[in-house]
């Protein structure tokens, strides 16, 4: 019965963990521009997210150590470094938009511009890091996160053309004035949101924050290959809300405060208030995340003590560091820059650096030195590598695409 | 002889297509803002009306205007930057100016109302704002 509930409760967290400031605003924008036409890149995107974390949590489970670290000793300090500095710029990007999310949901509850909320929100992530214990912050922030299924609820109540969405599914659909360089931005930042490197990091050091073994693999597996697939699902409600009210009347989303609209008009005010309950646990969820992953990356390379296992006073560099990172973010957003520009540039950036985050964890995966009998088989090589090439793809068109593209606009 | 007249039907060529490239580009610019002021405005409209019908919260439409009508002040600050080198040009971006101005006012008061007195009397000026706007991006898309 205890491993049922482990089981479930794990699923569960994995579904409401899964969305983050990035699938919620690019997959807003998208089904607002492109109804459902670019569906097919979450898909791409959730697959690639599930093959890549269950790797990383099978390295960390079956090893007893986190990916970083064996990527350094596997891969040597001059490789691993590029990894480094590619992750950790993006994590801290992306901590940025996150604390941005946080902030930009508080002010829907409250209509308090959000710039009063970024310190506030920052100081409860590190309270929150500080103070409580790493099986609670990773449950509640994901259980309560369920809240966004309220999108997949907000989307069959607005009663859909079934053949319509399934005509957009099929064919590119736009307001008329996209280009198709716009079409393969998005794409772009549909894949890299869904793939965002901080999520196989923390992961994987989560996996060794709550002591897995092999004997937690089976769980672990299940959670990425159904808790990720339903997250996923809910990515496709958030563009499909969009798609059904805003593509028709021309509204593109350019802010969060937009994404409720079909919300509201689906479920009025309960539905809205859950949503966005949902909406803060999720990225107050993210940014506990990202800036845990900013503490795990650094640390594990320079073989600084790190977890939230161990004490604060022990592991005092590693909480220094999400500290710097923390302020940084602060300082970034009171500086007045758009916190869904942020997001919208981070997912992209997510993608560049793909390939420095994915090919060495495949490659430790591969070593039966640190992996025994647990390394890839064949078919997840193949698959894998099939998935390396497409990240390889993404990576090199993403800047192109970037600048061609005025960012999407 | 030859090369000389052909050099200069080239040059002219040439002039002519980057002027109206130029054009061209400035025409899209003008859309785009306009396309802009049509989301923010139609976003408007619509948070405003699911407000009267209860189905959202005061401060979601509040953030919701505040928004639009930073979008709005974007799309306005737009067109500062474009070329103008043609009367019609011209004429366009004064209409266009004019429009986007009108749904900024009226999204900004619209917000105010709602802070003042926790509702929205009347959305005329919006809807009149959204139909100059729209109109005039029916007109520069055909005239592309």
């Amino acid at each position: 019965m205890k491993k049922v509930f482990g089981l479930a409760l794990g699923i569960l967290t994995a579904i409401g963990g899964f969305l983050d400031i990035g699938d919620l605003v690019t997959n807003a924008v998208v089904g607002s521009r492109f109804g459902l036409s670019l569906g097919w890149a979450v898909v791409v995107g959730v697959i690639g997210i599930c093959i890549f974390a269950q790797m990383s949590g099978r390295v960390a489970a079956v090893s007893g150590r986190a990916t970083f670290e064996l990527i350094r000793e596997r891969l040597g300090p001059r490789v691993a470094i590029l990894n480094l500095g590619a992750s950790f710029l993006i994590n801290l990007m992306t901590l940025t938009a996150e604390v941005g999310g946080v902030a930009l949901a508080v002010q829907l509850i409250t209509s308090v511009s959000y710039l009063l909320w970024v310190p506030l929100a920052a100081v409860a992530v590190w309270l929150v890091i500080w103070r409580v214990k790493f099986t609670i912050m990773e449950n509640v922030a994901g259980l309560v996160g369920l809240c966004l299924i309220g999108f997949l609820v907000a989307f069959f109540l607005l009663n859909p053309d079934w053949g319509e969405l399934g005509r957009q599914a099929v064919q590119r659909v736009s307001t008329g004035t996209e280009k198709v360089s716009t079409y393969w931005f998005y794409a772009v930042a549909l894949f890299g949101a869904a793939m965002t490197p901080y999520e196989v990091f923390f992961f994987s050091s989560g996996a060794v924050e709550e002591g897995w073994t092999v004997k937690d693999l089976a769980q672990s597996r299940a959670n990425v290959i159904v808790g990720f697939p339903l997250g996923g699902v809910l990515s496709l409600a958030i563009a499909g809300c969009a798609a059904v009210v805003l593509l028709p009347q021309l509204i593109a989303v350019t802010a969060l405060s937009q994404v409720m609209l079909p919300v509201a008009q689906a479920g009025g005010k309960i539905l809205l208030g859950l949503i966005i309950l949902g909406v803060v646990a999720a990225t107050f969820g993210a940014a506990l995340e990202t800036t845990l992953s900013a503490g795990y990356t650094i640390a594990q390379f320079f073989g600084w003590s790190w977890g939230k296992f161990r004490p604060p006073a022990r592991a005092a560099r590693f909480h220094l560091l999400m500290i710097i990172c923390l302020i940084v973010a602060i300082a970034t957003l009171l500086t007045g820059v758009d916190p869904i520009t942020v997001t919208e540039i981070s997912v992209v950036f997510s993608a560049v650096a793909l390939p420095l985050t994915y090919l060495p964890i495949l490659i430790v995966a591969n070593d039966p030195e640190y992996l025994g009998e647990h390394v890839n088989g064949r078919l997840l090589n193949g698959v894998a590598l099939f998935y390396m090439v497409i990240i390889l793809v993404a990576s090199i068109a993403a800047i192109p695409l970037l600048i061609i593209t005025g960012a999407g606009q | 002889m030859r090369i000389l007249r052909c050099t200069v039907g080239l040059t002219l060529s040439v002039c002519l297509f980057a002027g109206c490239s130029q054009q061209a580009a400035a025409t899209d610019d003008l859309i785009h803002a306009l396309s802009e002021s049509h989301s923010a405005i139609a976003s408007s409209l619509l948070a405003i009306q699911l407000y009267e019908q209860q189905r959202s919260t005061r401060a979601a439409t509040e953030t919701l205007l505040g928004d639009m009508a930073g979008q709005i002040a974007d799309a306005e600050r737009a067109l500062e930057p474009i070329t103008i080198d043609s009367p019609q040009l011209q004429s366009d971006r004064n209409a266009v100016s004019d429009a986007i101005h009108a749904g900024a006012t009226s999204v900004l008061s619209s917000r105010d109302e709602l802070e003042r007195n926790g509702a929205v009397d009347s959305t005329a000026g919006l809807e009149s704002a959204g139909s100059q706007v729209d109109s005039l991006l029916s007109e520069l898309r055909r005239s592309r």
